[in-house]
């Protein structure tokens, strides 16, 4: 049997749903997405986080400065308490007071180790700081603030030219750091010579009118 | 006998041009997936190096409270400033005595000092004595040698005259000023 179906035949089927599925369509809706999720929300995030990285590394530095800073603190207060001796060098070379007589009475006893006759010696205070007795001092004596004071002296002897060479190089080995700013050497009697001499010595004294 | 099929085709399609787009849209599917995933991966890491900084920031503030509140701090640091001073003062230390020794090593040997002085200035002035106005000539001319003048120079007289004495006989005496080479009282560590 031969069936011979029309051109315009319609089989009606309307009750099967219809797709808008286009895949052109939803390759480029997921292309959009992707590229303004990256470019609205992921670039600023990444940005923030580079920030964030350098903030860090920024601390991170700093606190193995201070790590370091606290590691080397903590050696030197323990060196305080063993090197007593390099301590007590360094308080005879720059005393944190004048201590203005005992530059006088080193200076004549130099003098008088190489047989010079002293003839004045005189050394010559001008810091703010009393002499002694400062309560402020002796309570807190690390806290006060301190700066490098001048102690200006004159010696006056008489004796031979090595006798002075002897006492210019006991002092230019003292253990207190003194300089010789003036030498004087002038023919007196006997073949003797009387000399002058003018020097500075220095301390780390508090300095009333200096803030720490 | 023809037969018309009407039920929905299963078979795959050969078709390109119907596949690819398929594909890429999958393909851009997974993409969106893993940049949610990338996102959330920087949300969670974001807060987790805020974290570091305000750990990291509350240690700093604990090193520095040690720090200041250390025993023996201020004296740590009174010490350093001692110790500085006195390196300061140090190199700036000067040793008469090398000028002296280079003084004498210059100087005629007939020749006596009766007066020297010496200072900061870089200036000697001297009072002395020679035998004869050729020793005076003598002991000048020493000082145009190189080897001579290395430590002092522009020497100048003040004024010289001849002095009768019972005792040691006519001698020449004079007033003399010259530089000094500053570097010759420094520190030498050969010397030392």
């Amino acid at each position: 049997m031969n069936v011979s179906l029309p051109k315009n035949i319609n089989f009606n089927f309307s009750s099967q749903p219809k797709s808008f599925r286009n895949p052109m369509v939803e390759v480029f809706l997921l292309l959009a997405a992707c590229g303004l999720f990256y470019w609205f929300i992921i670039m600023p995030k990444t940005v923030e986080i580079a920030k964030q990285n350098e903030v860090l590394a920024q601390v991170t530095a700093e606190k193995a400065k201070i790590t370091e800073t606290v590691e080397a603190l903590k050696e030197m207060v323990k060196n305080l308490s063993v090197n007593e001796k390099e301590i007590a060098n360094l308080d005879e070379a720059m005393p944190l007071e004048a201590k203005a007589l005992r530059l006088r009475m080193l200076l004549e006893s130099l003098s008088q180790s190489v047989g010079l006759l002293v003839n004045n010696v005189n050394v010559t205070y001008g810091g703010d700081a009393p002499w002694a007795g400062s309560k402020e001092i002796l309570a807190h004596p690390y806290s006060v603030p301190r700066s490098v004071q001048r102690l200006s002296g004159t010696v006056s002897v008489i004796g031979t030219y090595d006798q002075v060479v002897a006492l210019i190089q006991k002092i230019e080995k003292s253990g207190r750091v003194i300089n010789i700013n003036s030498v004087s050497m002038d023919s007196a009697e006997d073949g003797n010579l009387n000399i002058a001499l003018a020097l500075d010595a220095f301390y780390l004294g508090p300095n009333t009118t200096a803030k720490k | 006998m023809t037969q018309i099929n009407l039920l929905k085709q299963t078979a795959p399609t050969t078709n390109l041009w119907a596949i690819i787009p398929k594909i890429l849209a999958r393909f851009f599917l997974v993409v969106l997936i893993a940049l949610v995933a990338y996102y959330a991966w920087l949300i969670i890491n974001s807060k987790k190096i805020a974290k570091d900084i305000i750990t990291t920031q509350i240690e700093i503030n604990d090193g520095k409270k040690e720090g200041l509140h250390m025993d023996k701090r201020e004296e740590v640091l009174v010490r350093q400033q001692q110790l500085q001073a006195v390196n300061d003062t140090l190199t700036k230390h000067l040793y008469w005595t090398q000028l002296f020794s280079e003084l004498a090593r210059v100087t005629l040997k007939n020749a006596n000092y009766s007066s020297i002085r010496v200072g900061t200035d870089g200036v000697v002035t001297l009072t002395g004595n020679v035998p004869t106005i050729a020793d005076l000539d003598k002991y000048l001319q020493v000082f145009d040698l190189s080897a001579f003048n290395k430590n002092f120079s522009d020497i100048r007289i003040g004024g010289y005259n001849k002095v009768q004495n019972k005792d040691s006989g006519s001698k020449v005496s004079f007033d003399l000023m010259m530089k000094f080479n500053p570097a010759v009282i420094q520190y030498k560590p050969e010397t030392k």
